[in-house]
């Protein structure tokens, strides 16, 4: 798509009835969805920015950012082969895993998707959200906003109002895809990235999807917007493994909201990583629907200077005999911030609910960085298994003199420590090339400065 | 080897070790023996760099190098190793992922994977240890005996000039000592040292000491051969207390 025919409006000034009437118009899209738009303009507009004086946001300052005010839309070149993609994302490419299927959104647009043929003949699909909404714009109507609604919240309205590029996967009925399907996120432009994911996987069905952000911006370069909405529909028995990476570039600021529904015997394992952005907001909504759903939730963050990485997460329990273990694990160092803010809600009749939700944080250094950690039950059950618990520590230095005691250099043996710590939630990940990805950044984390510092 | 003069070492606030003096050659298995309480452990960690310990007076040289500006890695390097009472346990981290850190970082050399896994099947084997055992997170779920073991496969895999043993004996049945007792002779011979802290002489059967010295209230209060061993054991600590301790010293 070329520059040229973006309307001006698009690509000037922030976000307003008229911009979002002209994204709507330049995508070509059903009047039905033009009309959900605007409707979630309004409900933007009319939702009042939140403060820290709401319980959801206590802790996390927002107050002087205005989101509508990002340029909201930015094209990217079409391009019809990888090697033509910008070269930093043929390297997060060539360094992620292995996949049968990848999507990329660079900047406002998809520009590249490529499915195995085998796949496709399986009735596979993985497209730009635009083109599903004429490929398929049955699934796509029936789905999309389903989990994450205009009203969820004021930046859930925005995504609704203004998303643009975005993807869809839809895994038919009883199809098994082996290698997993990738999608990168790549913003080299000031300005907002507003992506929507849609999955849906069929009855029988399973997949593995993973999501990743990255930019190469810096804290010197004016501050980026990433608002993002993630809806994953998991049918009968069906097995989905959800990933988010978040790996944004230092001006970023990243918002983004991830449900899932999983029906009766449905199998969701989500792992949400944030090591990115300047401040990253994070939801993470399980919804186990119907009875012998399971949900594994895992979380792994690292956060360094002045980052604030916030994650609220929901295991909701809406049906008895449904299971749903979370272990969120973090590490914090200098002057950065992380919230977890966890609850497990039972519902009326969810009997035989089994639910554990667990953070950890560790602190490296004695720098002046703040774990918050909030786990919270809200049960209506009486015959439930439900635990939760919460702990934040420093690198333990009786630990670190054994290991030193074996000529292993301060720095190193807290990078044992570290890795340690993060394998309880890695060793779960039966994905090679990403947990390979994840090591090389936690190192690079550790390494920042450490070591001239406790020097 | 290994000299301690007038060894001093506090801890918040309180003197554990009050003028210690100690000299271990090359080639030699020094017992240090004492009731609870006598400052042995204090000893043992002090001589590997804990850092909760203060030393308020005193030297320790290792081969003529001042040890007490070095950090515990760097003590490492020069050959000392320290088989400690309680082990930390450390999440997340394998027995084998750990031993190839270490052993790689005291060499200041990387092995091949082969060369290690081979190094490590042969000690594995020295300590009558499963190889599965490598797998597991460093001392976590681990049995008294398990972790003692561990440390002495450690204690292999390192080689060290100078291995100081704290209480690796404690909570050992027979055969679990004979195993650890089998892991040091492994490395006896002219260029190992050793210091041996216990409370009992019952490992001293097996390692066999060439000096054995009385600790009490922060002191070695008095030294000889393997035969004190035996006059300890069959006198106990009240005789060494009528006859060396506060009230009798000046």
């Amino acid at each position: 798509m070329s520059a040229n025919s973006v309307p001006e409006v698009l690509r000037d000034g922030g976000v307003s009835a008229e911009m979002v009437k002209a994204l709507s118009s330049f995508k070509d899209e059903p009047a039905w969805l033009t009309e959900k738009r605007l409707e979630a303009w309004q409900t933007f507009e009319r939702l009042p920015m939140p403060t820290m004086r709401d319980e959801d946001w206590r802790y996390t300052d927002i107050s002087d950012i205005s989101v509508e005010d990002f340029v909201p839309y930015t094209p990217s070149p079409d391009v019809t082969s990888e090697s033509d993609l910008p070269e930093a994302v043929q390297k997060l490419i060539r360094e992620g895993e292995e996949n049968s299927a990848l999507i990329v959104q660079h900047n406002s647009e998809t520009s590249y998707a490529r499915v195995e043929e085998e796949l496709r003949e399986k009735g596979v699909v993985l497209t730009d959200l635009h083109a599903a909404l004429t490929e398929h714009e049955e699934i796509v109507r029936k789905h999309l906003f389903g989990l994450v609604p205009e009203d969820y919240d004021k930046f859930a309205a925005l995504s609704a109002a203004a998303f643009s590029g975005g993807s869809f996967l839809y895994v038919p009925r009883g199809v098994e895809v082996e290698v997993p399907i990738q999608s990168y996120r790549w913003l080299d432009a000031t300005g907002s990235i507003m992506p929507r994911t849609l999955v849906v996987v069929e009855e029988g069905a399973s997949v593995t999807y993973i999501d990743e952000y990255a930019s190469p911006g810096t804290e010197e370069d004016d501050l980026a917007f990433s608002n993002g909405a993630v809806e994953l529909f998991v049918g009968e028995g069906a097995r989905l493994r959800y990933v988010s990476l978040q790996n944004w570039g230092r001006n970023v600021l990243h918002f983004n909201t991830i449900r899932s529904s999983a029906k009766k015997d449905a199998t969701i394992n989500s792992l949400v990583v944030s090591l990115g952005s300047e401040l990253s907001r994070t939801n993470v909504d399980a919804g186990l629907a119907e009875p012998g759903s399971d949900s594994e939730m895992l979380g792994l963050y690292f956060a360094d200077s002045n980052q604030v990485l916030d994650h609220h997460t929901l295991q909701d329990h809406l049906a008895p005999n449904a299971h749903s273990d979370l272990l969120y694990k973090g590490a914090l160092r200098d002057e950065s911030l992380a919230v977890f803010s966890g609850l497990i809600r039972v519902e009326p009749g969810a009997q035989k609910t089994d639910a554990y939700q667990t953070n950890r944080n560790l602190i490296l250094g004695t720098d002046d960085a703040m774990a918050v950690s909030l786990p919270r039950l809200e049960i209506q059950a009486d015959d439930v298994k439900c635990s939760h618990g919460s702990t934040t520590g420093q690198v333990d230095e009786v630990e670190l003199f054994y290991l030193m005691s074996r000529g292993i250099p301060r720095v190193e043996a807290e990078k044992l420590v570290v890795f340690g710590f993060f394998g309880e939630v890695t060793s779960r990940i039966p994905l090679k090339g990403l947990k390979e990805k994840l090591d090389r950044a936690i190192e690079g984390k550790i390494g920042l400065g450490f070591e001239e510092r406790v020097a | 080897m290994l000299k301690i003069e007038n060894l001093h070492v506090e801890i918040d606030g309180n003197e554990i070790v009050k003028g210690l003096d100690l000299e271990v050659g090359k080639g030699e298995i020094h017992a240090i023996m004492g009731p609870n309480g006598s400052g042995k452990s204090t000893l043992a960690n002090v001589l590997m760099g804990h850092p909760r310990y203060e030393i308020t007076d005193g030297s320790i040289t290792f081969e003529g190098e001042d040890v007490l500006e070095l950090e515990p890695d760097e003590r490492a390097k020069m050959g000392m190793f320290l088989a400690f009472q309680y082990p930390s346990e450390v999440p997340g981290v394998s027995v084998a992922n750990f031993l190839r850190t270490a052993v790689n970082s005291v060499r200041e050399e990387e092995l091949s994977p082969m060369e290690m896994y081979r190094l490590l099947q042969e000690k594995m084997r020295v300590m009558q240890m499963d190889v599965k055992f490598a797998e597991r997170y460093l001392n976590e779920g681990f049995s008294g005996g398990e972790k003692k073991r561990n440390e002495i496969l450690q204690m292999l895999m390192l080689d060290p000039k100078l291995a100081i043993m704290d209480e690796t004996d404690s909570g050992l049945d027979i055969d679990a000592l004979q195993i650890v007792a089998k892991g040091v002779n492994e490395l006896r011979g002219p260029e190992f040292s050793a210091v041996i802290i216990t409370h009992y002489q019952r490992i001293l059967r097996y390692i066999e000491p060439d000096r054995v010295h009385v600790m009490l209230d922060g002191r070695l209060v008095t030294s000889g051969g393997k035969e004190l061993a035996d006059q300890l054991e069959e006198k106990g600590y009240d005789w060494v207390r009528q006859e060396f301790g506060a009230g009798t010293q000046s």
